[in-house]
């Protein structure tokens, strides 16, 4: 997944995840990075590609979000190192 | 702090002092911190961010002499190590009930000595001295109106009664020998920055790091995801903490050991961050990131 949105609250961040997979979207919580999300403790990863989709969802949901990123973050590369073990 | 600066704002005259680099206490500075018109005085037992041990009672018996009360926030502190109200001769011990004392979140308690007078945050029925249209002025009918959370106080007495059986005593001594442990191992590690004290027996349960060339969100997910360990990265709700240990804004990443930690899960710990240091200083690739 390479796409991330920050929130203002984990309360959206939550409802976020909930609504997104309710609608067949792939979506996973992660710890924010600092750079892209002050904000809030939680962010959430989804695929980019879909962000149309995503984001008519969330905004269809009332889910208030605070950022929308392209986002491959170098810790992806132990997704690699697992497949490969 | 959040209370304490909204009492600010209410004219409360607040003084802060700070701890040293590795969240210690200096007497002397809290001394020096009292004046004419100090009514109380506020600290932690435990730090939440690097687990240092505040001498409650030190802090108490300055308190007294100067004729001015104590509250203690015993929240990482309260069922992980033996807090005798009397003999730390505070007047208020506030505590959290989903911590060490294993209760479900939302419960919590406050020690009020007899004796204090203190204003309720809340009014309304107590079951008791029903013929009065005032609020009673005792313990601990003041301080308990409306329908309290009897589940969650039932599940907080569970809590309690198991840490009896095994004695506090025996938890401290079991959250320290991981300390102990942690500390021996992860100081091993090159590119790890520990905080607070390197003595486990100046700790509670919780201790704080960073690893070299990654951000404390990094090997907070990287933990997550391939090692099965969970931390807490960032700021920990303590940005004041953070700028005394001189880790605003990124914060640390921190593991808070309890009673159903082992000696063996430390270990792993250890050498997961092992792992996630030789790759973070080899330089991992960059992050791609393009905000919208």
């Amino acid at each position: 997944m390479d796409g991330l949105i920050s929130f203002f609250a984990s309360h959206h961040a939550i409802r976020a995840e909930t609504v997104l997979k309710r609608n067949g979207l792939a979506a996973h919580l992660i710890p924010g990075p600092k750079d892209l999300s002050p904000n809030c403790g939680v962010a959430l990863r989804f695929e980019y590609a879909l962000r149309e989709n995503v984001l008519a969802v969330l905004t269809a949901k009332g889910v208030r979000i605070d950022g929308v990123h392209f986002y491959q973050p170098r810790t992806d590369e132990w997704n690699v190192r697992q497949a490969g073990r | 702090m959040r209370p304490l600066r909204h009492l600010e704002t209410l004219g409360v005259e607040l003084t802060v002092v700070n701890c040293n680099q590795d969240g210690m206490l200096d007497l002397n500075g809290v001394r020096r911190a009292l004046r004419a018109n100090t009514r109380l005085l506020v600290t932690t037992h435990g730090s939440n961010v690097v687990g240092t041990l505040t001498p409650v009672e030190a802090v108490a018996a300055l308190a007294r002499e100067r004729d001015v009360l104590s509250l203690v926030d015993a929240a990482q502190t309260a069922g992980a190590i033996p807090i005798d109200v009397q003999e730390m001769g505070v007047d208020l011990l506030a505590f959290s009930g989903h911590k060490g004392l294993l209760g479900p979140t939302g419960t919590g308690g406050l020690y009020i000595r007899e004796g204090v007078a203190l204003t309720p945050l809340m009014r309304g029925g107590t079951g008791s001295d029903s013929a009065h249209q005032i609020q009673p002025d005792f313990l601990p009918d003041a301080f308990e109106s409306g329908t309290l959370n009897v589940v969650g106080i039932a599940g907080l007495a569970a809590g309690v009664r198991f840490l009896l059986g095994i004695g506090i005593d025996a938890v401290a001594a079991h959250d320290r020998a991981l300390v102990s442990r942690f500390l021996a191992g992860a100081s091993k590690i090159s590119g790890i920055t520990l905080y607070g004290p390197r003595d486990a027996a100046l700790h509670c349960g919780v201790v704080s790091f960073n690893l070299a060339g990654a951000t404390p969100s990094e090997v907070g997910l990287i933990l997550d995801e391939r090692f099965g360990i969970m931390a807490r990265t960032g700021l920990h709700c303590a940005p004041s903490a953070h700028r005394t240990l001189g880790t605003f804004p990124t914060g640390t990443v921190r593991f808070s050991f309890g009673w159903f930690n082992t000696p063996a899960e430390v270990e792993k710990a250890v050498e997961a961050l092992g792992d996630i240091a030789a790759w973070a200083i080899q330089g991992a690739a960059a992050s791609k990131t393009l905000s919208l």
